[in-house]
């Protein structure tokens, strides 16, 4: 027992009753030896991106859909089922040895492989799948360049979406320019010249006619202006720029992706100029177009037009900057780097790749969090197809994203499948996923989402752990998964903690989410681990770790707290539903003081003739019996003008032939009216 | 505009426009037509967009309704019986940057056009469609049409009409790809301006039947309505139309009603009495036509010299097979 104490105390290891960590792996792990046999979100398929659907699919999502449009319901369609399930594990067994492709490649490999075993029955399903197989897509495990194929892969999705709408109006606005150019062509001498007209006509019939005679009979001026020499100019000028782009699908085209911050950025700022003179020639392009193009006005405004000038929506729609850093970056000097590089108006997607959550650097998207106006996104490995239209968005996002993610080191992670470790470093909130996204709205509750990582609503997840005791006998705990369980897949934090040698005490220790929850007693925290036999063991954590384990639960709480401030905002903001179709009581608002400013009058109370304007159907009625005394607002709706402007007469006449009975005539102001007595009889009905 | 600072530079300066700024002629429509009162709502809809009259567009079939396009200062196609919906969608599909809009009546729409009706429901291209649905053909002097009310007298049903009228939302509300169902009455200017407004938002084919009286030809069809305003049903929702305070001290009659909700909807769209006015059905998600099928493709002389020859080559002779 003391030895235990002075381990977690000290971390040192003394005696007999401690041994090594090596070899060992978190209990809950028990059940995952080998992930080529489960169906989970790897591999996944990089699909070319077409009509807009989703350009990253798993691999079995892929199957499954397949095997739904091919295969009967029910017995009928079991062997096939069977026969292409077989194949999927194969390619994922495949690929998990390091085989690289497209989903057809290893389509075909595993197909092949298998046959020999299926005979004729298994081929002529695999060809039948792999007719019906009409997507393909280069194949992607969770292996150490995931996060980097991942993401350039959405990257240039985004990025194409965006150049090819780019280009399609670059060419459209130089097409139209050349077509402005050409019919003044057409219009001047040199096109009304009898060669040209000659050209113009196709080689058949060119002897049919007297050019000569078209070309004196056209000479007369049409009465078109040509264009000014300047304007000519301006617009060739303005054609030469468009064609000259870089930026979109351009024949030399510009370098996006970059592997250094500091890179990217200088790229940037040698671009601005460019960018200013493709901003300038589509603007002057869609103005001569419009034929508002005035020198006066523009000219001096163009000619002071460079990068600094340029509007944030204009920028936006230039590429964005691709960064892949890999994990060397997480030192001191690149950490500020990667912070300068999302503070400056540089439009950089900067991804950075961890592969220790232990390390200083690891918790960057936080820190990048309070930078405020650069979109974070921060995710495991092994949730990158859960938050890929989070990832999506960090790169339509207009400005500079950070995307950080977590994948496990090779060598480092007790040979396990670096699918697990990464799951692992979600489950553990070492790493747990979450995005801000400044576009999403003013505040936090807005901005900040967690991804939907396990059991959002406990500190730390917690599962059911079964074992057999000495007297094997079933015994069940439920157990809490922590940082300190994901120590144990990571060797650099082996010497952190000490396995217990079967048969020492353990009547001091305490699981060590339990510990750190209780004041302090003098017992040790520990977690339960399994070595390759499946045999339970239980590990001591020692201090450092444990104050670590404790921090990372804090800085979760913190997180979680952002999120819940979110479900308050919208909880507070959101209306109570309403079942379809219920009356709405308008009579209770209706009766209600209206609000100041809102107020409308009902009736005058004079005896003033008047019009509920707000109701006219502008049917020209009125307006037809007395233009000078009714006329139209600004919404074209009617008033009386001036009421001294006709009799009492047009006044009930109007009301009479009004349709939609607005017209109230009031009280007439010539007592002396021929017939007043009649029509005040017939204004009784528009009181 | 691609470029922000275009936008920026063809505003300076300029004064806003005016509702005169979109009228142009004097309406040939009987005094007291609901027509006006359509027109007027459209063109407040145009300057409190401020829409460019040069990249607007109305087109029209054949009918009272039809004539619209003459009183509007924007582009505009007065087409052929039935046919203004092919017309803008063509117009759409060519120049998918232009504002669309569609004035087509009870005949023109619901019978002579119904096939092409149904048809752009199905192709949901960005349109805003006004059916104005007066129940009569009045431009030809009183004949019955689909949503005549049975045992209307007219010069071709002398005796009465004798089939049931058609009734246009249920009809819609059964299309595959419908995106957009509202009905209207023309004489509540604020709910005909904020309904067509709610449809020029909507992104896909808008269909709005506009409850619309003929004073020459089926006079006091609606005075019962017109009267009593409880027999008018305020449909309301955010997704929708949310009348005003005022409106609704006259309009008491109200309900909630979420558009996005079909079913719903199409109970709705059967009720006569009271005429349900508001949004009836709203789903923003339904693909437009001109997008899936890449509208706007750019026309290189060279694509149109090649489209041209490959057409001309299905009637060429060509001497070398024949000799």
């Amino acid at each position: 027992m003391e030895e235990q104490i002075f381990f977690h105390r000290t971390g040192a290891r003394t005696g007999t009753a401690l041994g090594p960590v090596a070899g060992l792996r978190p209990a809950l792990f028990a059940h995952f030896d080998d992930l080529a046999k489960l169906r989970y979100d790897y591999p996944l398929v990089l699909l070319a991106a077409d009509g807009g659907e989703p350009a990253i699919r798993p691999l079995s999502g892929i199957v499954d859909e397949l095997l739904h449009e091919i295969a009967a319901q029910g017995i009928a369609g079991e062997r096939l089922r069977r026969n292409v399930l077989r194949i999927e594990r194969t390619i994922r067994t495949r690929l998990a040895s390091g085989e690289r492709g497209t989903l057809g490649q290893l389509w075909s490999i595993a197909s092949d492989e298998l046959e020999p075993l299926g005979g004729e029955p298994f081929a002529q399903d695999a060809s039948q799948a792999r007719g019906a197989l009409r997507r393909d897509g280069v194949l992607l495990g969770c292996d150490a360049d995931v996060a980097s194929r991942f993401s350039t892969h959405v990257w240039r999705a985004v990025q194409e979406r965006k150049a090819g709408a780019m280009r399609r109006t670059i060419d459209t606005l130089a097409l139209r320019l050349a077509d402005l150019v050409r019919a003044d062509f057409l219009r001047s001498g040199a096109g009304r010249h009898a060669a040209t007209l000659r050209a113009g006509v196709g080689t058949r019939h060119q002897d049919d006619f007297d050019f000569a005679l078209m070309a004196t009979l056209l000479s007369a001026p049409s009465g078109g202006s040509a264009l000014s020499e300047s304007r000519r100019r301006r617009i060739e000028a303005t054609v030469g720029a468009l064609q000259a782009q870089r930026f979109f699908e351009a024949e030399v085209p510009f370098v996006f992706a970059f592997d250094r911050v500091e890179d990217a950025l200088a790229a940037y700022r040698d671009r601005l100029r460019p960018m200013a003179d493709l901003v300038r020639a589509i603007a002057v392009a869609e103005l001569e177009l419009r034929g508002a193009y005035d020198e006066a006005k523009h000219d001096e405004y163009f000619a002071q037009l460079d990068g600094r000038g340029l509007a944030p929506e204009d920028r936006a729609l230039f590429p964005d900057y691709l960064v892949r850093l890999g994990p060397g970056a997480t030192g001191a000097d690149g950490r500020a780097r990667i912070i300068e590089g999302l503070t400056t108006e540089a439009p950089l997607k900067i991804l950075f790749v961890t592969d220790d959550v232990f390390g200083r650097g690891a918790q960057l998207a936080t820190t990048a969090m309070g930078l405020g106006e650069a979109f974070v996104l921060q995710s495991s490995a092994a949730w990158l197809y859960r938050a890929a239209d989070r990832v999506r968005a960090a790169f339509e996002f207009r400005g500079p994203a950070l995307i950080s993610v977590f994948v496990p080191a090779r060598g480092t992670d007790a040979a396990l499948p670096s699918y697990l470790v990464a799951a692992a470093a979600t489950e553990s909130r070492a790493f747990p996923t979450f995005s801000y996204d400044p576009s999403a709205g003013a505040d936090w509750a807005h901005r900040f989402a967690l991804g939907d990582d396990p059991q959002p609503e406990r500190t730390w997840p917690e599962h059911d752990l079964a074992y057999a005791d000495p007297a094997m006998q079933r015994v069940g705990a439920r157990v809490a998964f922590t940082l300190a369980d994901l120590a144990l897949c990571d060797t650099r934090q082996s010497d952190d903690l000490a396995r217990i040698a079967n048969g020492s005490g353990t009547e001091h220790l305490r699981p060590v989410a339990a510990w750190l929850e209780a004041p302090p007693d003098g017992t040790v925290p520990f977690v339960y681990a399994v070595d390759a036999d499946a045999a339970l063991h239980r590990v001591i954590v020692d201090l450092p770790l444990a104050q670590r384990t404790r921090r990372c639960a804090e800085a979760w709480r913190r997180l979680r707290e952002l999120d819940e401030l979110k479900r308050e905002r919208i909880a507070a903001a959101a209306p109570a539903s309403a079942p379809s179709l219920v009356p709405v009581a308008v009579a209770a608002a209706s009766e209600a003081a209206p609000a100041a400013g809102e107020a409308t009058p009902d009736a005058p109370a004079s005896d003033e003739p008047y019009i509920e304007t707000p109701r006219c159907t502008t049917c020209n009625e009125c307006t037809g019996v007395n233009p000078r005394m009714f006329a139209y607002n600004e919404n074209k709706q009617a008033f009386i003008k001036d009421p001294s402007a006709g009799t009492f007469k047009d006044l009930v006449d109007a009301a009479e032939s009004c349709q939609v009975a607005i017209i109230h005539p009031g009280k007439p102001r010539d007592l002396n009216e021929p017939g007043l007595e009649d029509l005040l009889k017939r204004a009784e009905a528009f009181r | 505009m691609t470029m922000n600072v275009t936008q920026c530079l063809l505003q300076s300066g300029d004064a806003p426009r005016e509702i005169s700024d979109y009228q142009v002629g004097v309406p040939r429509w009987c005094n007291g037509c609901g027509d006006n009162a359509i027109l007027t709502a459209m063109q407040r809809l145009c300057r409190d967009n401020d829409l460019a009259p040069e990249r607007t567009v109305f087109v029209s079939g054949i009918g009272c309704s039809s004539r619209l396009p003459h009183y509007m200062n924007t582009y505009g196609f007065h087409g052929l019986h039935g046919r203004s919906l092919p017309i803008a969608e063509g117009v759409k599909m060519s120049r998918p940057d232009l504002k669309v809009f569609v004035s087509t009546g009870d005949g023109d729409c619901l019978s002579i056009g119904a096939a092409h009706w149904i048809h752009a429901l199905r192709y949901n291209m960005d349109l805003t469609v006004l059916l104005h649905d007066n129940r009569i053909y009045g431009l030809t002097k009183k004949q019955a049409s689909p949503t005549s009310p049975i045992g209307t007298k007219s010069n071709t049903t002398p005796k009465g009409s004798y089939l049931a009228a058609l009734n246009p939302l249920s009809v819609t509300l059964g299309v595959a790809n419908v995106s957009f169902v509202a009905q209207v009455v023309d004489w509540i200017p604020e709910l005909l301006y904020e309904v067509i407004a709610a449809g020029y938002r909507h992104k896909g084919l808008s269909f709005i039947r506009i409850i619309q009286r003929c004073p020459e030809f089926m006079p006091g069809l609606f005075d019962p309505w017109m009267q009593d305003p409880q027999r008018t049903l305020l449909l309301r929702h955010p997704n929708g139309v949310v009348p005003s305070a005022e409106l609704s001290r006259t309009y008491r009659n109200q309900v909630d009603h979420d558009p996005r909700d079909i079913d719903a909807a199409r109970r709705i769209a059967s009720s006569e009495d009271p005429i349900p006015v508001g949004v009836l059905y709203w789903d923003p998600d339904v693909p437009c036509y001109e997008d899936t099928r890449h509208a706007g493709a750019l026309r290189r002389p060279e694509d149109v010299r090649r489209g041209l020859e490959a057409e001309l080559d299905k009637f060429t002779i060509r001497p070398e097979a024949h000799g």
